[in-house]
C-alpha cells in the first residue's frame, strides 16, 4: 500500500480554485473553537480592536470602510466667508518657528485663512461611463455614473472642491455638462480618465466642436465676472495617469495623504455626494466615480503664483478707473471726488446721462 | 480490558493506510500532532478535497491566529503527500528563510529523526525512507524517489530567494505578508511578486498544487496580500460559475 498514489487526476473535475476562510467566530456570532476562545480570552483579545478583527475575524484592511478618515475631511471643509460666494475661508496651517514641540522639531498651527476664488487655478477632471450596465460581466461589481469634479488650486497649495456633476449619463450629456463646466470654471486643465471606451471622449468632444457653435467658441463666463473667449476644450484635455493598480491603492496614494494634511477642502454646504462616495469607497452598491475624478487630480495639480503686489496695484488702479468711470456715466460727483481739472464751462456743456 | 496493539506487519501496513485514507490521522496519530482539534479536521477535509470540498489546485487558507495552519498546511500536508506520493516534491515559501527553517522545517527535521516518534514514523514508512534518513540535512527533508528528475520531498526558500533551479508538485506560500510590515505596502507587494514567481514553478499545471496560507496585516489602513488574493479567487470563481 504504500506509495500508492492518491488521486491527483480528480482536480481537473473541479474548478480548481478553492478558498478556506475561518474566522474565530462563526455567523452567529458564537466561536467555532470553544475551548480556544472562551468569553475571558475573547474579551482579552478584543482589548487591541484592530488585532482582534483583522487577526481573528480576518476582515481586510478597512473592509466595508472609506480609505480615507472622514474627521479628517469634515475637519478640513470651507466655507464661503461673503455672501456673494467670492470669498473662501477655510484652515490653512503653517509650522510655528517660535513653539517647538518635545522632539524639537516646530509646531503645526492651523488658522483661519482667506482666499479669493479668482486667486484659485482650476481643473476640471472628467470619468465618463464607458460601459453600459447590461454590458457589463458581473453584476455584483461598484456602480458606475459619469461623474466631473471642478478643483481649484490656491497659491498656497490647497486644493478645494467648488463643484462637481454626476449622473447616469452617456457621453453625449457629458460632454453638454463638459461645456456647462468648462464655460463656468475657466479650468486650465481638463483631465479625463481614458480607460476603455473612454478613450473616445476626446474625440467626441473634437468632433462637436466641428459641428456646434457653442463648443467651437465657448466663452468664460464666471461667477468672479470673468468674461473672455476661451479656447476650445478639446485643447487643454489631457488624459489622466492611470497606474496599473487597485483603485483603493490608487485612492489612498492620490488622496490619502492630502486628507490626512488636511490640503484638499470640501465644500460645507454642498459636499454630499462627494462625501458619501469618499466616506464609503469599499461599498459595492456605492459608485466612486466622484472619487475616481478627484483621484485625478494631485498629479496635475500646479498652485499658481502668488497674487504680488504689482497685481494689487493693478486691480487696486483697475477699481479706480472703474469707479470713476461709473460715476462719470451717472453724471454724480461724490465728496471724495479730487478736483476737476476741466473748465467748468465745457463740463456744463457735457451731456448728461 | 482493551486488546493491547501488535505491532505486527498486519498493522504496520492497516497504520499507513489509515494515514493515506486520512490527513487528520496521519497527522494526529502517525505524526503525534495531538493539539489538532476537530475545527483542524474541517481544514484537512479541505486539504484533501472531501466532500463538500472541492478538488483544489490553488487555495487560500486563511483561520485566525493560532489556529494550527502552519502545522496542517506548510508541515503536514507537505509531508502527507511525500511519504503516499513516491517523487512527489514541495517548496516551502516564507516571508523569511529564517522563518521557514526555524519555525516550521527544523522541527519537522527533528520529529523525523531525532524525536520519540521518529522510530515508529521510521518503522511505517520504512519503505520510503532512506538508511539514517541519507539526504536529509537542515535545508531539506529528502524520501526515496523513483525519478532521478524529482527533487527533495520537503524544502524551503525566503520570498526573496532566487526562484530557480527548483521544479516540483506544490508550492506552499506561508505567511508570505509577515504580520510585522502592514504599515506599508512592501509587503504586500513582495507577497504577490512571491506568488507570480512562484506559479511558473510547478511542473504540471494541470494537477499541481499551489497552497497560500495567511491571515491579513494587523494595522487597518494597510495592504492586505491575503484579502487581494481572496478577492482574486473570488472573482475567478464567480466568473466560471
Amino acid at each position: 500500500m504504500i506509495g500508492k498514489a492518491l488521486d491527483l487526476g480528480i482536480a481537473q473535475q473541479g474548478r480548481g480554485i478553492s478558498v478556506f476562510w475561518m474566522p474565530a467566530l462563526g455567523p452567529d456570532e458564537e466561536p467555532f473553537n470553544a475551548r480556544l476562545f472562551t468569553p475571558e480570552a475573547i474579551r482579552i483579545l478584543r482589548m487591541d480592536p484592530d488585532l482582534w478583527r483583522t487577526q481573528y475575524l480576518l476582515e481586510g484592511p478597512g473592509e466595508g470602510d472609506s480609505e480615507f478618515v472622514e474627521a479628517d475631511i469634515r475637519a478640513a471643509m470651507f466655507e464661503y466667508a461673503d455672501a456673494g460666494h467670492l470669498l473662501i475661508r477655510y484652515k490653512g496651517y503653517d509650522f510655528d518657528e517660535d513653539r517647538l514641540d518635545d522632539q524639537g522639531f516646530a509646531v503645526l498651527a492651523y488658522s483661519s485663512t482667506k482666499v479669493r476664488l479668482d486667486y484659485l487655478r482650476y481643473y476640471m477632471h472628467v470619468d465618463p461611463k464607458h460601459k453600459k450596465d447590461s454590458q457589463r460581466k458581473s453584476k455584483n461589481r461598484q456602480k458606475m455614473e459619469a461623474a466631473l469634479v471642478i478643483a481649484g488650486v490656491a497659491p498656497d497649495g490647497h486644493a478645494f472642491v467648488p463643484d462637481y456633476w454626476h449622473a447616469d449619463a452617456g457621453v453625449d450629456q457629458l460632454a453638454v455638462a463638459m461645456l456647462r463646466y468648462y464655460c463656468r470654471w475657466a479650468p486650465y486643465r481638463v483631465s479625463y480618465e481614458s480607460i476603455g471606451a473612454q478613450v473616445w471622449l476626446k474625440e467626441y468632444i473634437e468632433e462637436k466642436e466641428k459641428s456646434d457653435s457653442r463648443f467651437k467658441r465657448p466663452r468664460a463666463r464666471t461667477r468672479w465676472g470673468a468674461d473672455f473667449e476661451l479656447p476650445r476644450m478639446s485643447s487643454r484635455m489631457i488624459e489622466a495617469e492611470k497606474q496599473n493598480e487597485s483603485k483603493e491603492e490608487a485612492y489612498r496614494a492620490m488622496l490619502g495623504g492630502w486628507f490626512a494634511r488636511k490640503a484638499l477642502h470640501l465644500d460645507k454646504k454642498r459636499h454630499d455626494a462627494l462625501f458619501h462616495q469618499l466616506t464609503h469607497t469599499g461599498d459595492d452598491n456605492v459608485p466612486v466615480d466622484l472619487v475616481d475624478c478627484l483621484a485625478q487630480g494631485p498629479a496635475v495639480w500646479q498652485a499658481p503664483r502668488e497674487p504680488g503686489i504689482l497685481d494689487h496695484a493693478s486691480a487696486s488702479r483697475r477699481k479706480f478707473i472703474e469707479t470713476f468711470l461709473r460715476q462719470q456715466r451717472s453724471g454724480g460727483a461724490p465728496a471724495h471726488r479730487p478736483p476737476s481739472r476741466y473748465p467748468a464751462r465745457r463740463r456744463a456743456l457735457r451731456p448728461v446721462g | 480490558m482493551a486488546t493491547p496493539l501488535k505491532f505486527n506487519e498486519a498493522f504496520r501496513l492497516e497504520e499507513v493506510e489509515r494515514g493515506a485514507q486520512s490527513l487528520f490521522y496521519f497527522l494526529r496519530a502517525i505524526l503525534g500532532f495531538d493539539r489538532l482539534d476537530d475545527w483542524d479536521f474541517e481544514l484537512c477535509a479541505a486539504l484533501e478535497a472531501r466532500h463538500p470540498y472541492q478538488p483544489w489546485l490553488r487555495m487560500l487558507v486563511s483561520k485566525y491566529r493560532a489556529g494550527h495552519k502552519s502545522v496542517v498546511c506548510s508541515q503536514g500536508y507537505p509531508l502527507w503527500r511525500g511519504f503516499y506520493i513516491p517523487n512527489f516534491s514541495t517548496k516551502l515559501i516564507e516571508g523569511s528563510s529564517d522563518n521557514a527553517r526555524y519555525n516550521h522545517f527544523l522541527p519537522l527535521v527533528d520529529l523525523l529523526t531525532g524525536s520519540p516518534q521518529s522510530d515508529y514514523i521510521g518503522w511505517l514508512f520504512k519503505e520510503r525512507i532512506p538508511d539514517n534518513w541519507a539526504g536529509t540535512n537542515s535545508d531539506r527533508i529528502v524520501l526515496k524517489q523513483t525519478n532521478p528528475l524529482a527533487g527533495a520531498t520537503l524544502s524551503y526558500w525566503g520570498i526573496n530567494s532566487k526562484f530557480e533551479g527548483w521544479h516540483g508538485n506544490c508550492f506552499v506560500l506561508d505567511d508570505a505578508q509577515a504580520t510585522d510590515t502592514e504599515d506599508s505596502e512592501v509587503g504586500a507587494d513582495a507577497a504577490w511578486r512571491a506568488y507570480h514567481r512562484a506559479e511558473p514553478l510547478l511542473v504540471n499545471h494541470n494537477v499541481d498544487q499551489g497552497l497560500v496560507v495567511g491571515v491579513g496585516p494587523i494595522h487597518r489602513r494597510g495592504r492586505s496580500f491575503v484579502h487581494e488574493l481572496k478577492k482574486q479567487f473570488e472573482g475567478a470563481l464567480e466568473e466560471a460559475a
